[in-house]
């Protein structure tokens, strides 16, 4: 069997005295799109920062491409960082500097790539997510929706082996919502590895390969997309379907 | 009307206390630029000490900066001239003694002023910054410290103007300033004219600082908006 992108084996953490993820196992192979769904509270943002060791955790291990990140030492994890993109629920695009110049920090800083080619590749990022008309605008000149395309483009100029979005639209107003869904269908038909959070059904349904349904830190469910959503097994997962649909 | 002007506006008595006057500005803006930098360093260690250390480190800086809080800054003053720069044995000059007592006190406000600053950077900044693999020192350099700087730097402007309008205090140990110098003016050539006029150059400077702080504020809340 090949190696997946992601594995984490046997991951826990606990925040603030408490146990979110005791022991958990979950592979990405290569292509998939992974959604996690589950309450708020379950985990799924422990875990997802757990992938790219914004927490770290106390046990197990994490594994980009079957290299362990746990215990590396920090310039070399930030070198398999700048492997995994990220995109928050609230943005955190850099205030003081311009859409491009986002887009090109890592490039520049991350990658050592020369100046005139990171730009010219960010410019191009910027165009891919609709955004070629803003590249010199500061983020309190965008809106929340183009905001989080910017904070798309930045992560997938990295050209990462996975990304990692965590409800990338719950922060937006409803009419912002599709244009950034967009962008990650366009993501999806590229045939990028991706793990998602998110509650947006249709998205998921239409998207992921895959459903993960995380409640009190453990999986209670494991299964393609479409089945899970027609047919959830477990009582928990019934209950959090019919909730949200 | 006459005597009001041959008083106050007496061009004479302005021109006859020149050089009392320069003296008295030179020593402000000595001790001024001196204490200034003293206290931005100051206050720097002082925040340093305060996040890299322990709880115990902790505790011990929240307590100095209360105690220099609660401290008149006349007090201080006399206590450094005359009990703390005798003791360390230090050339008894009002001028060590006045910078090392503002250095004291408004250092301990700069290390607030940087602390409040690092407190207001988003954490959601330094999470994004790591996640895209962004070494330390250049997380540091390319997302805290410009952000720090359009947060602190308006504050610091005013904590500035307040320094600056300290610095009259350090006649209390017998550093000559300039509105020293003004009063000592005003006796010798027995008109008010040029104690009027450096006490019309002193605000005016402040009023500038003060005019700057705000400029700086508006301009810094415009850049940092997110």
């Amino acid at each position: 069997m090949t190696v997946p992108v992601m594995r984490l084996r046997n991951i826990s953490k606990t925040l603030g005295g408490k146990l979110i993820l005791p022991r958990i196992n979950i592979d990405v192979p290569n292509g998939q799109v992974l959604a996690i769904l589950g309450p708020s509270g379950g985990g799924k943002s422990t875990m997802l920062r757990c992938m790219n060791l914004l927490e770290v955790p106390e046990t197990g291990s994490v594994e980009l491409d079957g290299v362990n990140l746990v215990g590396m030492k920090h310039a070399q994890l930030a070198a398999m960082r700048a492997r995994i993109g990220m995109v928050f629920q609230s943005f955190n695009l850099f205030p003081h500097f311009t859409a491009r110049e986002n887009v090109t920090l890592a490039l520049r800083y991350a990658l050592d790539v020369a100046e005139e080619e990171a730009s010219a590749r960010a410019s191009e990022a910027l165009i891919r997510v609709g955004l070629g008309h803003k590249l010199d605008s500061y983020p309190r000149h965008l809106s929340g929706g183009q905001q989080q395309r910017v904070a798309i483009a930045r992560a997938m100029v990295m050209k990462p082996r996975l990304m990692l979005f965590d409800e990338p639209t719950s922060a937006l107003d409803a009419e912002m919502v599709a244009e950034v869904l967009q962008v990650m269908r366009d993501l999806v038909a590229g045939g990028m590895t991706m793990v998602v959070v998110s509650h947006e059904i249709g998205f998921v349904r239409h998207a992921a390969d895959r459903i993960v349904f995380l409640a009190e830190g453990t999986i209670v469910e494991d299964r393609p997309a479409a089945e899970f959503l027609d047919d959830p097994q477990e009582e928990r997962s019934r209950k959090f379907i019919s909730a949200i649909l | 009307m006459e005597a009001l002007i041959k008083h106050f506006a007496n061009f004479d008595a302005l021109w006859n206390a020149r050089v009392v006057l320069l003296e008295g500005a030179l020593g402000t803006l000595k001790l001024g630029s001196i204490a200034l930098i003293l206290s931005m360093l100051a206050g720097a260690v002082i925040f340093a000490v305060q996040i890299s250390g322990g709880d115990r480190r902790r505790k011990l800086v929240e307590w100095y900066i209360d105690v220099m809080r609660a401290m008149p800054l006349m007090v201080l003053l006399v206590i450094v001239h005359y009990v703390i720069m005798p003791l360390l044995g230090v050339r008894v000059d009002p001028f060590y003694a006045a910078a090392f007592a503002f250095l004291l006190k408004h250092g301990a406000y700069f290390s607030e002023i940087y602390r409040s600053g690092w407190l207001a950077i988003e954490k959601g900044q330094i999470l994004a910054a790591n996640a895209l693999g962004l070494r330390q020192w250049r997380i540091v350099q390319m997302v805290i410290v410009p952000q720090l700087s359009l947060i602190v730097i308006p504050a610091m402007t005013s904590q500035a103007t307040l320094l600056l309008r300290d610095l009259p205090l350090a006649f209390a140990i017998g550093y000559f300033e300039i509105l020293t110098s003004a009063r000592a003016a005003q006796v010798f050539t027995r008109n008010s004219t040029p104690l009027l006029g450096a006490v019309v150059a002193y605000s005016v400077t402040l009023l500038l600082l003060q005019w700057l702080t705000g400029r700086l504020e508006r301009y810094s809340r415009r850049r940092l908006e997110a």
